[in-house]
């Protein structure tokens, strides 16, 4: 614990950009639900998980095996996604029905 | 070497982690692939179902930004927990864990309202694999908010008691990992429609 006190954020800035990034999100939604808005809401709600997870989870003061444990797992759900569009996307995709 | 230091040593291991933050992290890594499993075979299918985004339109978007705001809130709560439990507040700390659970009930109750309007509407779990995938992920992130609350009233008795303050941070480490599924949960279900 010593490590985040150290390193410890200003939550309540942390929290006002996590409700400002909601706000984006949601005045983008009701512009539009076009593909470059859907983009653009993700991209913010990665951007808001990363702030959760750096500055609540206190990722940023973890030693490197723990990002490395991060990064990996998020590595493999990536081969996951890649792997799977064989069969989910160009097979059950086009099931009638599914 | 610092008085705190010393008493933090024996809890330190090869990992360069106490013992309970290593778990949480495995714990969390597992939670993790359970979620992105779902996440990322719920975007694959829809990616060939675009009527997907008239069915998301059925979902109620004020609702869930009104519970994305309170688990934001609640992150917000627990975290401040774990920070008074590091400046020795500990009745602070146990009655932030406990408004951290009472945003937990509000997010609940907010979502029973969404699934009871949804219900009435005629959209269920069987009605179509958008809907199966609607109340399969938001039901089993419903029941790791429930098990985040649970735990974190334990924690909030224990702390008040003046034992194991080190379990806040592993708590709210949990609960901050239930507030980033809903964060992609809500665009994803709600927004991307």
């Amino acid at each position: 614990m010593s490590e985040t006190t150290e390193h410890r954020s200003n939550y309540f800035m942390v929290f006002g950009i996590l409700v400002a990034a909601l706000a984006i999100s949601l005045a983008l939604a009701a512009v539009s639900t076009g593909p470059i808005v859907v983009a653009a809401i993700f991209a913010i709600a990665t951007v808001k998980a990363y702030l959760v997870l750096t500055h609540f989870i206190h990722l940023n003061v973890e030693p490197r095996f723990i990002k490395v444990l991060v990064i990996g797992l998020l590595a493999v759900l990536t081969v996951l996604y890649i792997g799977l569009v064989p069969d989910i996307v160009w097979v059950f995709g086009r099931m009638e029905g599914a | 070497m610092t008085n705190s230091a010393i008493i933090e040593q024996p809890m330190e291991t090869a990992t360069e982690l106490p013992n309970s933050r290593m778990a949480i992290w495995w714990f969390l890594a597992s939670e993790v692939a359970i979620f992105g499993g779902l996440i990322v075979a719920y975007v694959l299918v829809r990616l060939h179902h675009p009527e997907w985004g008239e069915y998301a339109s059925h979902t109620i978007n004020a609702a869930g930004a009104i519970n994305t705001m309170v688990l934001l809130t609640s992150s917000l709560a627990v975290v401040l927990a774990h920070q008074a439990v590091e400046e020795g507040k500990l009745e602070k700390a146990s009655k932030l864990l406990l408004t951290t659970v009472a945003f937990g009930l509000v997010f609940l109750a907010i979502k029973a309202y969404e699934y009871t309007h949804e219900l009435h509407a005629g959209f269920t779990p069987v009605t179509n694999l958008f809907w199966s995938f609607y109340y399969l992920m938001t039901g089993l992130h419903g029941l790791h908010v429930v098990g985040g609350m649970i735990a974190m009233i334990a924690v909030s008795r224990s702390v008040r008691r003046g034992e194991h303050s080190a379990r806040v941070e592993c708590v709210g480490m949990y609960w901050h990992l239930v507030d980033i599924v809903w964060i992609f949960l809500f665009p994803l279900l709600y927004l991307a429609s």
